[in-house]
């Protein structure tokens, strides 16, 4: 067997493992403030109007926080969902897996600059 | 000591795997379904990336998609997901503390303390985001 | 003796025979301190001689006894029949190898591998007998202590899925014990294993599932070993495109 060492795999692990983090120490309050404060009557409604969330989103560290917040667990996911169709059985794509999975996380980097950087 | 020998040849049978392994055990389910959690945090920031999208529509657009999120097709979704983002953080900090060794001079930091400051941290992560947000 | 007996059912297969493995059922005495491998060996001796299987230290360093009980990879040398009485006990070669015969599973895959991973001390320059020892601390050998009591019983392999479904995977144990020479502070072999552990069927096959862990009787801890190879090679990839002026 002739091992080779793999140049490209470090740096979509690093993704998947800062993805991981953001994902974990961020994501959960996030979805609970986003999704289920307001029908637990936790939260003021006010809080996600129009005009207090373009009020916070127009400052330029917010725009970063969220851009990181929205990007990195989308190259986490994008890996997980790499290896698990592999392991799913699913594998005879495996050239294409990795433009699929990564690409889409790519296509939603892409997406989320033109939309925070841009567009607001 | 250095003739060649003939390698004895004999036939074997290998088990194929099926595709639902991961049924076959609760650990092994259990792992399929922190694989799965990603998908779900990838589809919570989808939507909120889409919630700020939609801050560039206008304040009636954003307005009536805000009120679309009560709904319990919506709320459902937050609950399911919820609970998968809560296991991934469980899961996640749960192996960091077996990876990473902190070393501080001499001092090895063991495991478990470096397992209960990663959680700490989330905790304290949390109460801030939720302060800022629920105030 | 009293008389009470527990089944045990076995896998049998003998290629000579059959095309397929079949199942044959024993009644065996059952004794509270007894241990599967007692049960093989009961087997072996009064009552069906044709039955193979591995076996050697009988307590628990060779790594030789690895088989699935009840579906789980563990040491028949380890495992005790009174966690099962009064069920059956199923035996089955250990999984993700071929079956050569009845138990006995064929390891030159894993042989290989282990090979591969070149498991011994690599120097530039022998230190000549003279000059004595090499010196190392408590804590330098606390670094790699954990990852060298890996007995290559294999449990590790049959716990893990990748390596079920692609054979191509170095392998927990492989994996481990290239861990266990990098950490050596004796060592200086690390960009030549580096090459094999960090090649696309090496460390990069794993996804962490972690059972290999779970299921190893020395608690090496292989799921670690492999995740901290992942770290320190993502590291030095870093650090070749922003320090290139570096050694490593």
């Amino acid at each position: 067997m002739n091992y080779k060492q793999d140049k490209t795999e470090p740096f979509w692990w690093s993704m998947f493992a800062a993805g991981g983090m953001v994902a974990a120490m961020l994501i959960p309050m996030h979805l609970f403030v986003a999704g289920l404060a307001v029908p637990l009557g936790l939260l003021n409604p006010d809080t996600f109007s129009y005009e207090s969330m373009r009020e916070i989103i127009s400052h330029p560290l917010a725009k970063i926080y969220f851009f990181v917040l929205i990007v990195m667990p989308l190259y986490h996911a994008a890996h997980r969902v790499r290896f698990s169709l592999y392991e799913l059985g699913i594998r005879e794509f495996s050239i294409s897996m990795h433009y699929l999975c990564y690409g889409g996380a790519l296509l939603g980097t892409g997406l989320a600059a033109y939309i925070f950087f841009h567009l607001l | 000591m250095n003739q060649p020998h003939n390698e004895y040849q004999y036939d074997t049978y290998k088990p194929k795997m099926s595709p639902t392994w991961w049924l076959k055990s609760r650990r092994y389910f259990m792992f399929m379904m922190r694989e799965l959690s990603s998908v779900f945090v990838a589809g919570f920031v989808l939507l909120l990336l889409y919630q700020i999208f939609l801050l560039t529509k206008g304040p009636e657009v954003y307005a009536s998609f805000q009120r679309s999120l009560m709904t319990p097709k919506f709320i459902a979704f937050y609950s399911v997901a919820f609970v998968f983002s809560v296991y991934h953080t469980f899961t996640w900090l749960g192996v960091v503390g077996r990876i990473q060794i902190v070393r501080i001079g001499s001092y090895t930091m063991p495991p478990k303390i470096m397992t209960a400051s990663t959680f700490v941290g989330f905790f304290f992560v949390s109460a801030v985001i939720g302060y800022i947000f629920l105030r | 003796m009293s008389d009470k007996t527990i089944k045990i059912r076995v896998t049998r297969f003998r290629p000579e025979e059959e095309d397929e493995p079949t199942e044959q059922v024993y009644d065996v005495p059952y004794q509270d301190d007894w241990v599967v491998l007692d049960a093989l060996n009961y087997i072996k001796d009064q009552v069906d001689g044709t039955l193979s299987y591995r076996w050697s230290c009988r307590m628990g360093v060779c790594g030789s006894c690895g088989m699935m009980i009840n579906g789980a990879p563990k040491l028949t040398c380890a495992t005790f029949l009174k966690d099962y009485y009064p069920k059956e006990i199923v035996i089955q070669p250990l999984a993700n190898f071929p079956i050569i015969r009845d138990l006995v599973v064929d390891v030159d895959d894993f042989m290989a591998k282990l090979k591969a991973v070149k498991p011994w001390i690599i120097r530039e320059e022998q230190k000549p007998v003279e000059e004595g020892e090499y010196l190392q601390s408590p804590q330098e050998l606390k670094d790699y202590k954990q990852f060298s009591q890996c007995i290559n019983c294999l449990l590790c392999y049959s716990a893990c899925p990748v390596y079920g479904l692609e054979d191509v995977f170095i392998g927990p144990a492989a994996l481990a014990l290239a861990h266990r020479y990098n950490m050596d502070s004796r060592d200086e072999g690390y960009a030549q294993r580096t090459v094999i552990a960090a090649s696309s069927e090496g460390i990069w096959e794993c996804t962490f599932i972690g059972e290999c862990s779970v299921v190893c009787p020395k608690h090496v801890d292989p799921a670690a070993a492999i995740q901290r190879t992942k770290v320190e090679t993502t590291n030095n990839w870093y650090k070749s495109f922003l320090m290139p002026w570096g050694d490593k």
